[in-house]
């Protein structure tokens, strides 16, 4: 654990900018900044998460030319970007961690992703007072305090910050800061048990999964929520773990590509097949599909659950639809039953 | 597949396509690799085809990986495959895969095999009938007999080749029409219906069954009362598909995708999913 005053880690960060990109909370999302002025941040997280700057909302997969009517295919454009992104809350630590997995595990490496991914060095911050609609300690009760898969990992005490790392790079940035002395420490330690303090009680998620996936044909359970639903995929889209895409062609000018674009479970061509087929034909269908994805299948596919608590679908959701409370719903109602 | 970036199709070139069926719906495709090592499949795989400036579809490979040439047979039924349909010999088109897991023809070995086929779901049973039936393997399984059937005549798959296969003495295929039709001296009748008259035996016997959702709900009763455990009965799911290597997320039935935990289940692990329809 290291000692960095606000300006010292200001001057590291900017002095990295001038090799890379530096993004940071501004407003609603991560943006793009000249220069990081402040290490303050807003309590909680930005609307949208920082998930786009890995896998953008639009990203092309590969161009060609168009030539008497035949097509050339072009050398593939892999995405190349370096940057510092300042201000990652712990539960985006853990989305990404999540992505990482899905995206360059599992057999196939997206190398799109994986491009994006490495030039980017994380600075995660700990929530010193989690936001209204925070629930990450239902899923794990150290997460606001917890590194992940940050590179350095900060935690605001008074007037200058603790600094940790996990990977070699972090630590080779903050080599030559001092060691934090044992009164720091101290504060640290009361640091974490406010931020933990903060959070609300925690919903019993405890075999959660199979309590959700039972619940599967139990269209009552689902009343009162899905009919509420617009199907505008807002919570798909300000999801940090949310990873589907569609493909699409398009040509202008004899130039062709091929490129991704963020898709959304809660759109009715999602699943819509050539056939006419629609297995999720409905709100219905579409919606239970995003719980159960989220508090299930993931759980059962990968070990983990893809809702890190961040509580953006809860903040954004026009209709009000409260993931917390299809969670502590599902803890009232008995096995397999309404 | 391409080994550094799984997005990227490899080219390949249309060398012979053809009507498969009257109604010319179905036309089978011939597809020529440029370097036949680096395609190495099993039956029941699937590719994404490309063109580009059109899109990218995923269809099962239907031919065996004893042939020279890939085969693929499509059904005309969206952009892709009308503009697929349009196509002439000697145009290139892209290729991604094989992807997906394949018909369990290891565990098979010393056991029977029922291949259960309706319209133009025979791509990849073609595949599995050609790879277990081939003489270099034959010895290694017991019984193999095919139920296969479609509306009328016309609306058979390879019919050239299952003239040939009927002749064999080492298979029995049993082909069916839904009606009887003139000139017409096989069984008639749905395929559920044949697949009981005919009553394979199910001991230690392993069944695959492809086809319209409707003939699958009917003919798995018949299975069940031949015996068959649904461990032992294997099929091929198809759902609306992208990225074909279980990245896009569109493909999953409860937690399993299609594309990349199949697209063949047993009917033992589609037991107890969740599944939308």
């Amino acid at each position: 654990m290291k000692i960095i005053k606000t300006d010292e880690l200001l001057n590291l960060i900017n002095n990295l900018g001038k090799e890379m990109d530096i993004w940071a909370p501004v407003g609603d999302s991560f943006e793009r900044v000249p220069s990081l002025k402040t290490v303050e941040i807003p309590q909680g997280t930005t609307h949208f998460s920082a998930k786009e700057i890995f896998f953008p909302k639009e990203q092309t997969l590969l161009t060609y030319k168009r030539e008497d009517g035949n097509f050339e295919l072009d050398s593939v454009p892999l995405p190349d970007a370096k940057g510092v992104i300042f201000g990652l809350r712990s539960c985006d630590l853990v989305a990404i961690a999540e992505m990482d997995e899905f995206f360059t595990g599992r057999t196939y490496t997206d190398v799109y992703y994986q491009k994006l991914r490495e030039g980017m060095l994380l600075f995660g911050v700990a929530c010193k007072q989690a936001a209204p609609t925070c629930f990450c300690n239902w899923f794990d009760p150290d997460v606001p305090v917890n590194p992940g898969v940050a590179d350095v990992y900060l935690y605001p005490l008074e007037n200058y910050l603790l600094a940790t790392s996990t990977t070699e790079r972090g630590e080779k940035m903050l080599s030559s800061f001092p060691d934090a002395d044992e009164e720091s420490l101290e504060k640290l330690e009361r640091f974490k048990l406010e931020s933990i303090a903060s959070l609300p009680e925690k919903q019993e998620t405890d075999g959660l999964a199979d309590r959700i996936y039972e619940l599967f044909d139990d269209k009552q359970f689902w009343q009162g929520t899905f009919d509420r639903c617009l199907g505008c995929g807002i919570c798909t889209f300000v999801c940090p773990t949310c990873h589907c895409f569609d493909i699409q062609e398009e040509i202008i000018n004899r130039v062709g590509r091929r490129y991704r674009l963020w898709d959304s479970c809660q759109f009715s061509l999602f699943t819509l097949e050539a056939s006419g087929l629609n297995p999720r034909p409905t709100r219905f269908e579409r919606m239970r599909q995003r719980f159960m994805d989220k508090l299930s299948y993931s759980y059962k596919e990968f070990g983990k659950y893809q809702c890190v608590g961040c509580g953006r679908c809860v903040v954004m959701c026009p209709a009000n639809i409260d993931i917390r409370e299809v969670i502590a719903k599902s803890c009232t109602v008995s096995r397999g039953g309404g | 597949m391409n080994s550094e970036n799984p997005y990227l199709p490899l080219s390949s070139e249309l060398v012979d396509l053809w009507f498969e069926t009257d109604d010319r719906q179905i036309k089978s495709f011939v597809v020529e690799l440029p370097d036949s090592k680096r395609f190495d499949y099993k039956p029941g795989q699937f590719c994404q085809l490309s063109l580009l400036g059109v899109g990218e579809a995923p269809f099962g490979i239907a031919s065996s990986p004893d042939e020279k040439h890939l085969l693929f047979t499509v059904n005309r039924i969206g952009t892709l495959t009308s503009a697929l349909h349009e196509l002439e010999k000697g145009t290139e088109i892209g290729i991604r895969g094989p992807l997906g897991n394949w018909y369990p023809v290891e565990k098979m070995k010393g056991h029977s095999v029922v291949i259960v086929g309706g319209g133009y779901a025979f791509t990849t049973l073609r595949s599995l009938f050609l790879y277990i039936a081939s003489p270099k393997r034959r010895g290694d399984y017991n019984d193999i007999t095919i139920v296969y059937g479609a509306r009328e005549p016309g609306l058979l798959l390879y019919r050239d080749e299952f003239d040939r296969w009927s002749k064999r003495e080492d298979v029995s295929v049993e082909l069916t029409i839904d009606k009887a039709y003139e000139g017409w001296t096989r069984h008639i009748g749905f395929v559920p219906a044949v697949l009981e008259k005919v009553a394979p035996s199910s001991k230690g016997a392993y069944a695959v069954v492809c086809g319209p959702p409707i003939m699958i709900k009917f003919t798995l009763p018949v299975l069940e009362k031949l015996g068959f455990p649904p461990e032992r009965i294997y099929t091929s799911l198809e759902m609306r598909m992208k990225c074909g290597i279980g990245k896009c997320g569109r493909c999953n039935i409860g937690e399993k995708y299609i594309c990349y935990d199949g697209p063949v289940f047993s009917f033992e692990e589609l037991k107890g999913l969740n599944a939308d329809f």
